[in-house]
């Protein structure tokens, strides 16, 4: 249907532009040639994501090519224009090579600087490009109309390239490259060929046009390329539609025949092109060809056979021995050993900040180790704790992508990727856009992608996080299903339930070392693990109940998530004047959303958050702390350039009652401090910025403070301490709303603590009526 | 010839760095810039050009015209080609601000028409004699303001309450905004103040070129290259390069001729970026997954 209808439209163009009169012809042409320049780059932005605004300068090349070659050497148009052509794309090849060193605003800036360069060339030297009068009486193919007709078959055959090139091994490694540049790497994709590819196929689309815009106008001169064309372009291929077949094209047309419609207005001509432009990006900021009907792909046919394609003749394995990480001191990975058999799932669990993903990051080479070494029989492949989804991309080729392994060629057989998916349990429909799938989905696609690699291993970096019960349900089988095909399984999770029904080994990591290792029912008992997880419980006397003051803090129906994908799901809570909330709850449930939309980072949020009387639900989040409800955040996330000193100043951003005497008085409540004051706050342990995070929240005088995970990734020693000054801030009435998954330090300082799962608040009650288990249910 | 050349190269390099200096701001907090900033530098010689000229106003009157008229400039900039964008996720404010510049560089035209016009000015009337150059006072003034103007900026944000909090936003926007900030009315102040920057630079160097409403253009570009080579987001790193860059293109100009200025700058710009792919002024940011 679509072939047709574009041979339609080609037979109709060509006509025209044998038969109407020559400005019609020439303007036909000229469309033409415009649509092929943008198509090009509709390659580098569409699916390369480079922005480029030396295209202008590659359509010169071509167009001098054809001037000079024809005028000064007697060449043929025939002749002149491919070799032209040709010399353009060795221009591209050429200033690939600095060009590829840099991306976004720095690759802009080289394409400009060569746009000006050819420009000027094509002033200052004179004997051969005329100087700024410019060449005239170039030929063209068969005069204006054959010449116009050449440019429209010649753009029909851009498009039809650009089609083909979208879902060729090539497009396709262009576009994760571009939108998942990760998982690209974790695939084989080498991202400069890829990105060099797409330049160089930009700069011969110009060529080739520029050549046909030197035949049709038989005159040029550098004012036939100002910058201000390059800039023209690009905004053609995005007012068409970036990506899209078709975009260019429309754009051409639209701005090709808008200086006819608006001939009357000359002088507004270019106020009515930025205004509509203005209003097409804010309202079709997809393109035009986007309004147009979206072509349905056809699923593939045939059935594919998964199990057949991943088993292993040999199983194969993963021995890790001795690595080591370390970042600006810190050893976040520290001389772990261990090996993952084929044919068997090997879990890596440990508290979080344990140096699980760097440990995986080493492992797969996206950090680099100090030390240690990785032996590996056959290749490895991984997933991300955030889903690398190609937006632009449908499932099932993302899933294509993966079976090509970074290799250009190759057919990526639909079937088997639908196969694939299906072997994984994804069941939705595989020509979806990968941004529109839900969470649950993205995980599953890329596992599929990272089998479709054939890997010998396969490591999973926390699969289950975000996934509800059922969803993690279903994973268990499908982590069986690649391990009984021989594939060394390495399954880094925080769901116990998981791990401990999967799992044939288990790895236990904390503070980067080793702690155990051994079958599931060991790690269980093993007391090194269970103090890991729980703690040791320094034992602190509980405080008699507070009297119950008013309700401070009252969440009704709260509702919130990320890119719709509903994370809290009609969650309600009280917190009351002088009482300290711990809020419980297994990794995913929701904790740091609710922490997020309670401070106003996460909106918008449904529901009601009334404080001290007013809903905060829409506020932004400097008005959230304005108010008085102010978060110390995950990870403490102080200023690491600034002054532990100016990192508490900014504490009292919102007083204007502020003393810098409250500096030296906090410091008595944060002793460790003091000798810090003027050191910035990145040189700090994690402990002393915990203690910084803690301090500079209370000096807005908070009414209510949420802490979010303090004791994360500290030491037993500093944990202990920043849990004193918590009791004390306690005792002297504070409101406090604690998550922290160290229970045994939480529940005993707590008056009452409320459990999160699945975005819900399970259980309320006194803190000390709760026991909470991490290890598992069969562990109680 | 020397001299001359050195005094221009350091005049329009200060132009340069000035207004890279904004794009510095804006990137900075915002990750954004007004890639049509030379509009702003076209709007605020062609105000003071209006006020002084058509209007008879007091020089100083007229360039605090000008000015103002930058900073609501920049403010309606971030406002309508920037912030849209940003809060969808997309990164089309670059294509949004270009077209933004291309409407207001057609404004300009309309009311200003399109012939170039004469800023007078008292200090570019007689030239000083140098050896056996001529020099205008101006010419000697337009460093010095520029590398005042950058310095007051470098003050600005080390020892100011607006400056401790710009640079809290600058390393993280999130916290930033949990102590109280509101990072938005920042973003919006820096574009206003990268607005008035270039609007400067367009009152200084009114007076030695013509006025006109394309004006901007090039310079706009050339300080983006400025930008980009200073590293984007170190303000001496600009202002230096600035400089650099400015000399560089008076000194191609005086012994290889103007018609090779900008393929000796230009290409200078592709080798300098193909051996500090982040710029000359910029350390190195170690790859994190």
């Amino acid at each position: 249907m679509r072939t047709l209808a574009g041979l339609a439209v080609l037979a109709v163009a060509c006509g025209a532009a044998l038969l109407l009169p020559g400005y019609y012809a020439f303007l036909i042409g000229l469309m033409a040639v415009a649509a092929l320049a943008c198509t090009g780059l509709n390659v580098l932005l569409g699916l390369a994501g480079e922005i480029s605004l030396g295209q202008g300068g590659f359509l010169a090349l071509g167009a001098y090519g054809v001037a000079v070659l024809t005028t000064q050497a007697g060449w043929p148009f025939l002749l002149a224009w491919p070799v032209a052509s040709a010399i353009t794309m060795g221009a591209g090849a050429l200033l690939a090579v600095p060009a590829l060193r840099v991306s976004g605003p720095y690759l802009a800036m080289v394409t400009i600087a060569f746009g000006f360069i050819v420009e000027n060339a094509a002033t200052e030297w004179r004997g051969v490009t005329g100087g700024a009068s410019g060449l005239a009486g170039i030929p063209g193919f068969f005069g204006v109309h054959g010449t116009a007709a050449l440019a429209c078959v010649c753009c029909a055959l851009g498009l039809a390239g650009f089609a083909w090139l979208r879902q060729s091994p090539l497009g396709l490694a262009m576009l994760m490259q571009s939108t998942a540049p990760a998982a690209a790497r974790s695939i084989g994709i080498r991202g400069v060929p890829v990105r060099a590819a797409a330049f160089v196929i930009a700069a011969g689309a110009a060529g080739i046009a520029g050549g046909l815009q030197a035949g049709l106008t038989g005159f040029i001169a550098p004012s036939s390329f100002p910058f201000s064309q390059s800039i023209l372009f690009l905004l053609i291929v995005m007012v068409g539609g970036t990506g899209s077949v078709v975009g260019p094209l429309v754009g051409a047309v639209l701005v090709g025949l808008l200086p006819e419609v608006l001939s009357g207005l000359a002088e507004y001509r270019q106020l009515v092109f930025g205004t509509g432009l203005l209003l097409v990006l804010w309202l079709a900021p997809q393109g035009l060809a986007a309004l147009l009907p979206v072509r349905q792909g056809r699923t593939p046919g045939g059935r594919g056979d998964a199990r057949g394609f991943l088993r292993r003749s040999a199983p194969g394995g993963l021995r890790v021995e001795g690595l080591g990480v370390a970042f600006g001191g810190v050893r976040a990975v520290d001389g772990v050993a261990f090996a993952a058999p084929g044919g068997a799932v090997t879990g890596i669990i440990g508290p979080n900040g344990a140096g699980k993903t760097t440990l995986l990051n080493a492992i797969t080479g996206f950090v680099r180790p100090n030390r240690g070494q990785v032996q590996a029989d056959g290749p490895m492949a991984r997933t991300f704790q955030t889903a690398q989804m190609p937006g632009a991309m449908t499932v099932l080729d993302c899933v294509r992508t993966g079976l090509l392994r970074g290799g250009w060629r190759g057919t990526a057989d639909p079937a088997l990727a639908a196969a694939l998916l299906e072997f994984v349990g994804f069941t939705g429909p595989v020509l979806t856009r990968c941004d529109k799938l839900p969470h649950p989905d993205r995980r599953l696609v890329e596992i599929a992608r990272a089998l479709a690699t054939r890997p010998a291993v396969l490591l999973l970096d926390e699969p289950a996080a975000g996934l509800d019960a059922a969803d993690t349900a279903r994973l268990a089988p499908v982590l069986r299903a690649m391990a009984d095909a021989g594939i060394a399984v390495v399954l880094v999770e925080h769901d116990m339930d998981l791990v401990m029904g999967v799992c044939d080994r288990l790895l236990v990591l904390d503070s980067g070392r080793r702690i155990a290792e051994g079958v599931p029912s060991d790690i269980r008992q093993d007391p090194a693990v269970r103090a890991a997880y729980l703690g040791n419980g320094t034992a602190r006397p509980p405080r008699p109940a507070p009297p119950p003051g008013a309700p401070l803090l009252t969440l009704a129906g709260l509702q919130a998530g990320y890119a719709g994908i509903p994370v809290l799901r009609d969650l309600s809570l009280e917190v009351r004047r002088g009482e300290m909330v711990a809020l419980l709850g297994p990794n995913g449930a929701g904790k740091s959303t609710l922490m997020r939309a309670l401070s106003g980072l996460l909106r918008p949020v449904r529901g009601q958050i009334m404080f001290a009387g007013y809903d905060l639900a829409r506020a932004a989040p400097h008005e959230v702390a304005r108010h008085g409800l102010v978060l110390v955040p995950e990870g403490r996330q102080v200023f690491p350039a600034l002054s532990v000193r100016d990192n508490m100043r900014l504490g009292a951003t919102t007083r204007r009652d502020f003393d810098a005497a409250e500096i030296t008085a906090m410091l008595d409540r944060f002793p460790r401090l003091a000798p810090l004051l003027d050191r910035p706050a990145g040189l700090l342990s994690g402990g002393e910025q915990q203690m910084l995070a803690l301090a500079r929240g209370l000096l807005a005088r908070p009414t209510l403070l949420l802490l979010d995970e303090p004791s994360l990734g500290l030491a037993p020693a500093v944990t202990a301490e920043l849990f004193d000054a918590l009791s004390i801030l306690r005792d002297e009435g504070l409101t406090l709303l604690l998550v922290d998954q160290r229970a045994d330090l939480a529940l005993p300082l707590a008056d009452r603590c409320a459990v999160l799962a699945s975005g819900r608040i399970g259980q309320v009650g006194p803190a000390a009526a709760m026991v909470l288990d991490y290890l598992g249910s069969e562990a109680a | 010839m020397l001299l001359s050349a050195l005094v221009s190269g350091l005049g329009l390099g200060s132009m340069y760095g000035l207004i890279a200096l904004g794009f510095t701001l804006t990137f900075a907090v915002s990750g954004t810039v007004n890639f049509a900033q030379g509009s702003s530098l076209m709007l605020g010689a062609v105000t003071a050009q209006m006020a002084a000229v058509g209007g008879g106003w007091p020089m100083p009157l007229a360039i605090a015209a000008a000015l103002a008229v930058c900073a609501c400039w920049g403010l309606i900039v971030e406002r309508v080609a920037i912030r849209p964008f940003v809060l969808r996720g997309s990164n089309v404010w670059l294509m949004a601000s270009v077209a933004l510049g291309i409407v207001v560089d057609n404004l300009a035209m309309a009311v200003f028409g399109k012939e170039p016009r004469a800023l007078p000015s008292a200090w570019a009337d007689e030239p000083w004699a140098v050896g056996d150059a001529g020099i205008f006072p101006l010419q000697l003034a337009i460093p010095v303001v520029g590398v005042a103007l950058a310095a007051a900026v470098q003050f600005g944000l080390g020892h100011t309450g607006l400056g401790l909090r710009l640079r809290a936003a600058v390393q993280n926007a999130d916290a930033a905004r949990l102590m109280g900030i509101d990072v938005t009315r920042l973003v919006a102040i820096t574009y206003a103040a990268a607005s008035v920057l270039a609007g400067v630079a367009g009152v200084l160097v009114a007076p030695l070129f013509n006025v006109a409403s394309d004006m901007g253009t090039l310079f706009g570009i050339k300080a983006f290259a400025v930008a980009i080579l200073g590293g984007l987001t170190r303000p001496w790193g600009v202002v230096a390069a600035g400089l650099l860059y400015g000399l560089v293109e008076a000194g191609a100009t005086t012994w290889l001729g103007s018609g090779s200025t900008q393929i000796v700058t230009f290409s200078a710009v592709i080798v300098a970026l193909a051996v500090a792919p982040e710029g000359l002024f910029s350390r190195r940011r170690a790859a994190r997954v």
